[in-house]
């Protein structure tokens, strides 16, 4: 088995500080609309790199049906999450690329399926490039089986798909994450049960 | 309440802190709690995963409170590491009522030889292995009163090592079963090996405003729903507020305790919830912070009477850490293979597995043919966590992250066609040299104070007694049937069973705590986590920690009553 690399390890050491201009600046999670955390042509990138790892097939749910894309941004506007976590995800999509324009002298978005099918499958091979996909992957499975109150898995698709059955009480507004974190900022002594 | 002298500080809320906070606030004492953690109500608790496992919310982000994990390198030296580089921590449930919010509530009492390891079996080279200072009969008692007053369900069977009991049987009938259960007994008993009813700290009937369990599928890791779940919070926090005696800080982390001069604690200071420093004065001060954040206080808590912490003039403070040595195995059943009726009742949800093997308490050493302590084999299903199940499946058997159309394929057979039984196995760690905690030199937390370093080097043995009883556990499911059968065995330290580090004892020498779990050099300071521990057993901790809580407690009213 190839060595799973630390959480950190990829961002320590390459640079890649370049691409970070091309960055928007960041902002605080809005649970509506996630802050514009990428450029048109990385989000591109994304969209074409989840569609491979987890592609169309006969009746199984599409990253559209899980909202999977809008479920990344939020998690790269989150200000809970390392900023270095984030930072990889938005690394992985321009040394993809990078890749493309040093294999192909293509943009990634400019390749067909067959040519970006095998730039994953390069990519793979890579211990930067084996984190990045299996991170995409870790946020494709939430926005597969996590709670659509979360403005992912759609009409319950991933849950229908694979059969499950949440526990109840499912998640509402009031304890859904990160409302819920407001707990850690109560200043409150607690004196009597009634209080609770 | 900078000026107020309560009778009695505790810091912490968990299953080392509760049953003080009860005992105490009923028996009419003034009862200060200081939690680092949030008051998680039981409205709060959904069964969301993203809440759950997949952010830090029951737990510190590792940004704020990393720790320091000091593990051998592939060249065998010891190499350290901040948990915010590598995600790997020893935090569990940091709220009120602390990781018995959290937990599965599989409960086990120790054995009579767990108090005498040493004396039963003597020493062994690298293994500090010392006999407890008190026996399984003082501790019964207290055992039963956690059946009783947090709530143990339950049923009592003859077996080789059934623990001596002051009651016939549990105070809550046993949960519902899976068909499972009965595959198990049937294999088990083929081989000629018992299985057991595990005991549960989950309510199978009402108990007062406490409802029943009402089998929700989402038990361990998420907090309860119903209130069923035996959780320091809601089996002993909430009685004791009813009286009146007790008053508890949320988002309190303590960071000094300060003596007097004369080697008796007089305040605690904590940083509220501004990050603002607080002081409280207290006659007795208890500290059941879990055993790694508990050593990591008092050696934090240094001055002139104590330089190299509180209570550790004699260098014993974090030293002897326990985990629960061990490993995990299991196997498969295919739906497909089933009859239609069959696969519909193994893929029933919500009801419990509780199968426990206890017959391995004792083998025999294949080296020297002579007695040797064993441990204990716990049965339960895969948890139902979707995205965690499907996380583990991103890599094939050769070690290739599985993507496209293949992925897909994978993930529909193993969730509609697959149901996983597993198995735990619970042995000594046994206490040495290479596994203790320090303050670290370099890594700090968010409030500016060292971190804990965690060294968590365990002994050989600890493998081999595992290794043993993987084979036999293996058995089982190859009785049964079960596909892809496995078992792994390693020295990694599970993150949520700690306890050690402040071992009691009746020397000062080797023992942070005497046998009344109060310190040796600080006589108003009591510790009731997990940390006065010098042999852990081979069972989870939790039962273990609640009764000796509830014994300590009446140990400090009788203090108080003086």
């Amino acid at each position: 088995m190839k060595t799973k690399p630390n959480r950190r390890t990829f961002l320590k050491g390459l640079g890649a500080t370049w691409l970070m201009a091309q960055m928007p600046v960041w902002q605080s999670c809005n649970e509506v609309s996630p802050a514009p955390v990428l450029n048109e042509q990385q989000l591109l990138i994304l969209k074409q790199s989840l569609h491979i790892l987890f592609p169309p097939y006969k009746q199984t749910p599409l990253i559209e049906d899980l909202n999977t894309v809008q479920h990344i941004l939020f998690y790269l506007s989150d200000p809970n999450i390392d900023p270095d976590e984030q930072k990889f995800v938005i690394d992985g999509i321009n040394w993809l690329n990078e890749t493309a324009q040093e294999n192909q002298q293509k943009n990634f978005t400019a390749l067909d399926k067959n040519s970006q099918q095998k730039i994953i499958s390069q990519i793979k091979q890579e211990n930067w490039g084996e984190a990045w996909l299996s991170k995409l992957l870790t946020l494709t499975f939430e926005s597969l089986l996590l709670d659509p109150l979360y403005h992912v898995n759609i009409d319950e698709t991933g849950w229908k798909w694979l059969h499950h059955h949440p526990g109840l009480p499912r998640p509402k507004h009031h304890n859904k994450y990160p409302l819920i974190l407001n707990r850690k900022k109560e200043n409150i002594i607690i004196t009597q049960l009634d209080q609770l | 309440m900078q000026n107020k002298i309560y009778d009695i500080c505790v810091v912490g809320s968990g299953a080392g802190a509760g049953p003080v906070i009860y005992e105490l606030s009923k028996a009419g004492y003034q009862v200060l709690v200081l939690e680092k953690g949030p008051w998680y109500r039981t409205k709060d608790f959904a069964k969301d995963e993203m809440v759950a496992t997949r952010r830090s919310v029951y737990t510190p982000n590792l940004k704020d409170e990393p720790q320091v994990i000091e593990d051998l390198n592939e060249e065998g030296k010891w190499e350290a590491k901040s948990t915010f580089e590598t995600g790997r921590d020893f935090w569990n449930g940091n709220c009120i009522g602390g990781s018995s919010n959290f937990m599965s509530g599989y409960f086990s009492r120790l054995k009579p030889v767990d108090f005498k390891l040493l004396s039963t079996y003597g020493p062994m080279e690298g293994a500090n292995i010392a006999d407890w200072p008190i026996s399984y009969d003082d501790l019964e008692p207290y055992y039963t009163k956690v059946e009783q007053i947090v709530g143990i369900s339950g049923k009592v069977v003859p077996h080789k090592f059934l623990e001596p009991r002051s009651t016939p049987d549990f105070p809550y009938p046993p949960l519902q079963e899976n068909i499972v259960s009965q595959w198990i007994d049937q294999a088990a008993d083929k081989l000629n090996i018992q299985t057991i009813p595990l005991p549960r700290a989950i309510l199978s009937q009402k108990k007062a405003d406490r409802n029943a369990c009402y089998y929700s599928n989402f038990c361990g890791s998420y907090g309860c729903a119903s209130d069923a779940k035996g959780s320091a919070r809601v089996a002993l926090i909430h009685d004791a507020l009813r009286t009146g005696n007790c008053t508890i800080i949320p988002n309190a982390k303590v960071f000094h305790l300060e003596t007097d001069g004369n080697y008796r604690l007089k305040q605690a200071w904590y940083y509220d919830v501004n990050g603002q420093e607080q002081v409280v004065k207290a006659k007795i001060f208890v500290v059941a912070a879990q055993a790694i954040e508990t050593s990591r206080l008092l050696l934090m808590s240094k001055n002139k009477e104590f330089p190299q912490g509180l209570a550790n003039n004699h260098g014993q403070v974090g030293k002897n850490l326990l985990f629960s040595a061990g490993g995990v195995g299991g196997g498969d059943f295919y739906y497909s293979q089933l009859s239609p009726d069959i696969a519909k009742e193994l893929a029933k949800p919500g009801v419990f597995v509780n199968r426990t093997i206890q017959e391995f308490y004792e083998l025999k050493n294949p080296d020297t043919g002579q007695p040797m302590k064993g441990g204990t084999v716990d049965f339960l299903f895969e948890h139902a966590n979707p995205v965690s199940k499907a996380i583990r499946e991103k890599w094939d058997d050769d070690g290739d992250l599985r993507t496209g159309i293949k992925l897909k394929k994978h993930l529909y057979r193993y969730f509609t066609n697959v149901r996983k039984l597993k198995f735990e196995i619970f042995v000594d760690w046994l206490p040495t040299d290479n596994c203790f905690v320090t303050l670290s030199e370099k890594v700090k937390d968010k409030w500016g104070d060292p971190v804990a370093k965690i060294r968590v080097g365990y002994h050989p043995h600890d493998l081999k007694v595992a290794e043993i009883i993987a084979e036999k556990s293996k058995q089982v499911l190859v009785e049964m049937g079960a596909h892809n059968i496995y078992a792994g065995i390693s020295g990694a330290p599970p993150n949520n069973l700690q306890a050690g580090g402040c071992r009691f004892g009746h020397n000062p020498d080797s023992s942070v705590l005497n046998a009344q779990c109060r310190a040796h050099e600080v006589p108003n300071l009591y510790i009731t986590d997990g940390s006065f521990m010098p042999t852990g057993g081979s069972v989870t901790y939790t039962w273990t920690i609640y009764a000796n809580s509830f014994r300590v407690a009446d140990i400090i009213k009788k203090e108080l009553n003086k």
